[in-house]
């Protein structure tokens, strides 16, 4: 009797810990709707002068906010394909990123933006952030943009 | 005796398997938020005014992603009018992954123009992709990530 009551507890318990051995844990699905403030360096374009921005990385959206300075106005729509910056992230949450566009935050200014030719090597993503075009004069930049990441399973499970 | 307490063991035991059955999977976590996943769609043109040069949707996550290139067989108005105003095409997602699709906005990228776009949904979950203002411009350059809800158990 004895015997077969070790046999059910032994075979029970193997089940349990197999099944328990594939599952994700509540620490996992915390850290995908956790906000990560990631840090991010900033190599300017050429015709700009100065810029600051944040990048934070919440589940597979990773927002930057770039506000920079143009050296000088643009004019009414004749900026197209202007580099603005390329952002430097170090972060070993990311496995791959998908270049996005965005708009201008600024009041009164309207400017297209976009990223492209991210580059992942390692645990650095590379950002190139263009204007892809503007309908104003614009000195101030001032944009979100919002890219869709693939995220590494190590760095949540 | 040591019947109540196998069947106590068992009660137990069941109880854990119960609980741990309805956790999320591991390879699910990673099919669901650490793959690109291949989206099925069909993409329909729209406006006659518009060539569809290429298209593609990718679901990673809560998101499907989508680019699109198209050509204007003649530049927009400055400012948008309403004859400019239709439909690029419809983007309809047939994966059974995706249940439920939202509207979005989006704008275009290495085009010149500034241009912004709509990606409204009907009811059939259908998305109807409009240029909703633009300069004169004949290209059409749309990546727009637009939020979806997924079934989870269809990974």
């Amino acid at each position: 009797m004895s015997v077969n009551l070790i046999d059910v507890i032994k075979t029970a318990i193997n089940k349990t810990v197999n099944l328990s051995k594939n599952k994700v844990n509540k620490s996992a699905i915390d850290k995908l709707y956790t906000q990560y403030n990631l840090t991010t360096k900033v190599d300017l374009g050429s015709n700009y002068s100065s810029a600051t921005t944040t990048a934070t990385l919440i589940g597979n959206y990773l927002r930057i906010y770039v506000n920079a300075t143009r050296s000088s106005a643009t004019n009414d729509g004749n900026i197209t394909n202007e580099q603005v910056c390329t952002l430097v992230i170090i972060t070993d949450k990311i496995l791959d990123i998908y270049n996005a566009a965005g708009i201008s935050a600024t009041i009164g200014d309207l400017a297209n933006f976009y990223t492209t030719d991210c580059i992942k090597s390692g645990s650095i993503i590379t950002i190139p952030v263009y204007i892809s075009a503007t309908a104003g004069a614009i000195t101030e930049v001032n944009f979100y943009i919002n890219l869709l990441v693939r995220l590494n399973p190590d760095a949540y499970l | 005796m040591a019947l109540n307490l196998i069947t106590a063991v068992k009660t137990a035991i069941d109880k854990i398997i119960k609980i741990n059955t309805n956790k999320l999977d591991v390879s699910t976590f990673n099919k669901v938020f650490c793959t690109e996943n291949n989206c099925a769609y069909t993409f329909t043109a729209g406006d006659s005014n518009y060539t569809i040069n290429s298209h593609s949707l990718i679901l990673v996550g809560n998101y499907v992603r989508l680019e699109l290139k198209a050509t204007r067989s003649s530049s927009a108005s400055v400012g948008g009018s309403s004859s400019d105003n239709v439909p690029i095409g419809y983007l309809k997602i047939t994966d059974d992954r995706v249940i439920d699709i939202r509207a979005s906005t989006t704008c275009a990228w290495n085009t010149g123009p500034v241009q912004n776009y709509l990606l409204n949904t009907d009811e059939d979950n259908i998305i109807e992709v409009r240029l909703c203002g633009s300069p004169s411009t004949t290209h059409v350059n749309v990546r727009a990530v637009i939020p979806v809800a997924i079934d989870i158990s269809k990974y």
